[in-house]
């Protein structure tokens, strides 16, 4: 698969801590690539040495191929975590003068801003001051200003921070729609279940280093741990040398939902030593999720 | 050099489609006409209503001859010490003592109020003693009186300035007037421009705008473009001002300024013609 970006060995250092430590990540093309990492892992370091605000102090970057370079300004779309529009200034002015900053013609930034107004159903908002805007209608115009230059690569920070469930899901259908297009998305957030939803591949920082980068299936694979969720009738006791009981919490009457580990028998050997000892009505493995493999690295990692 | 330029048609539009600039714009001119002209008019009613004091003097060297220019003089007789009773009683500016003195080092002249005199006020009766002992001690030395009104020489230079080939009548107080007015309006426009820019980089700092346009722009084209667009804006309103202040300071001036400064001129004339035929009385009595 073609890398849409491709950062190598990029090392960032403030003047009082270091903020990338030797830093590669491949961001296959158009996928959905989740940049995770708790606060102040240097995600954010990063994305502006992506959007070229700060540069890094070594490594390199390449875009869709090419060393980047100042002409890339509008193949990317940015989407900052602090978000921000001029507070006085009217959303359609606002939208123009963010394209044609982008590199658009003044007509083909009003054609687009027009286009994707009418797209948000915020045609009426068009001679609105920003001020007058409540947060989440600010976020949409932002959005639109993200992404109305047609970018080949769209970062965003925290995309649904202050979105409300029917706008948070407008968005989501928008950025698989631009997925669809051929778009490269990088999405940086702590929502896991974000994550989990919508991202192909992920990455993850921690303490200003890669630890972790990968398929979201392939990751999830590595960090599997043998545990099985069952239901079952009657209490159930770990049998040494077969499986252990984690934790079991009573259902209803006489059901109980447990959590077996086992240490690499198979499924099948794992079902047939189960019925033995007690009635099973239902089982399943107990894949990771994002969130506790996330959390599983940070606090595994803070602890060494 | 497109997306400065795009900066600059953004600052540009910004602060002029503002309320304020059109507000500060038309106003000012208007403004500054107007308290010319009320403080010319404060002048002259000032001079109008202004009611001459009364002072109280005893002289005792006979050397002084009042002069009504700019005071009331009334002479008090009696001793120093009932004078100084009854001014406190009375409503007047004080009371103005002149001991007898040798000519040639005049000491003892002592002025008693009841309230602190303004300086300007004690500088008058100064000058006014300085000018009679002045013509005393030239009579003294017999100097006639043609002689002295004769020593007084007005002298007039003529103006003319050669610039551009052309000889001109130039009037050296009026440049420099426009000189020290144009200086501070570019002290304050540099002042004021100067904080606009300021506030703008804060503007986009605070509401975090920045980014996003840092990521489209290097800042050095952002700052650029935000100082050659609000230097374009201060400029503009330069140039509004000028053409107003001078359309309404003629119009002002021409209709109503030349009116109020004939009488205020005509008053100082007569001053000074009074405070020269009443020294000159006062030297002729005496003589």
């Amino acid at each position: 698969m073609d890398a849409a970006l491709t950062a190598s060995n990029v090392t960032k250092r403030y003047t009082n801590h270091l903020a990338l430590d030797d830093v590669s990540i491949n961001i296959p093309a158009k996928t959905i690539f989740g940049l995770l990492g708790p606060n102040g892992a240097g995600k954010t370091t990063l994305i502006r040495i992506i959007n070229q605000i700060i540069n890094a102090d070594s490594g390199e970057i390449t875009l869709f191929g090419e060393r980047l370079q100042s002409k890339h300004i509008g193949t990317i779309g940015y989407l900052p975590e602090e978000r921000g529009l001029y507070k006085k200034l009217k959303v359609g002015e606002q939208l123009v003068y963010l394209a044609q900053l982008k590199g658009l013609s003044r007509k083909q930034a009003v054609d687009k801003s027009r286009a994707w107004v009418k797209k948000f159903e915020v045609t009426d908002w068009w001679n609105k001051k920003v001020e007058d805007l409540s947060k989440g209608m600010a976020q949409k115009v932002q959005f639109i200003s993200t992404v109305m230059h047609e970018p080949r690569l769209i970062i965003l920070d925290e995309p649904f921070s202050g979105f409300d469930p029917v706008n948070a899901q407008l968005i989501t259908n928008e950025i698989l729609e631009l997925k669809e297009r051929g778009c490269t998305i990088i999405f940086s957030t702590h929502r896991m279940e974000t994550v989990e939803d919508l991202c192909d591949h992920i990455a993850l920082i921690n303490k200003s280093k890669k630890v972790l980068e990968g398929s979201k299936k392939q990751v999830k694979q590595n960090y599997r741990t043998n545990s099985f969720w069952v239901e079952h009738r009657g209490r159930l006791n770990s049998v040494a040398g077969q499986f252990d009981v984690l934790e079991q919490k009573s259902l209803e009457d006489d059901f109980y939902r447990s959590v077996v580990k086992t240490d690499g028998t198979s499924p099948n050997v794992l079902i047939r030593e189960l019925t033995n000892n007690t009635e099973v009505h239902s089982f399943a493995e107990k894949i990771p999720t994002m969130s506790e493999i996330f959390i599983g690295l940070v606090k595994g990692g803070s602890d060494e | 050099m497109n997306k400065i330029w795009l900066i600059i048609q953004r600052e540009f539009l910004n602060r002029v489609q503002k309320k304020s600039f059109l507000i500060a714009t038309i106003l000012l001119p208007l403004i500054f006409p107007a308290i010319m002209a009320v403080l010319v008019w404060v002048a002259i009613e000032q001079k109008k209503n202004a009611t001459k004091e009364t002072v109280y003097y005893i002289d005792e060297s006979g050397y002084f001859a009042p002069d009504t220019a700019k005071f009331h003089f009334k002479q008090f007789n009696g001793s120093l010490d009932d004078a100084k009773r009854a001014i406190t009683a009375v409503e007047s500016f004080g009371l103005l003592y002149i001991p007898q003195f040798d000519l040639s080092n005049p000491k003892g002249i002592a002025l008693y109020t009841n309230v602190d005199p303004s300086p300007s006020a004690v500088g008058d009766l100064e000058q006014l003693l300085a000018n009679q002992l002045r013509d005393q001690k030239l009579k003294k030395f017999h100097v006639r009186q043609q002689l002295l009104d004769s020593l007084k020489t007005d002298v007039n230079i003529q103006r003319l300035s050669l610039a551009g080939g052309q000889e001109k009548e130039s009037d050296s107080r009026l440049l420099s007037g426009v000189g020290m007015a144009s200086g501070i309006l570019m002290y304050m426009f540099i002042f004021i421009y100067g904080a606009q820019i300021m506030q703008g980089v804060i503007e986009e700092k605070t509401s975090k705008v920045v980014e996003v346009i840092v990521s489209s722009v290097k800042p050095l084209q952002l700052m650029l473009g935000k100082i050659i667009g609000l230097a374009s804006v201060g400029l503009l309103q330069f140039i509004i001002w000028i053409v107003l202040i001078t359309t309404v300071s003629t119009v002002v001036l021409g209709a109503f300024g030349l009116q109020m400064q004939s009488p205020e001129l005509a008053a100082q004339y007569g001053d000074q013609g009074g405070n020269a035929k009443s020294s000159r009385c006062a030297g002729a009595q005496d003589v």
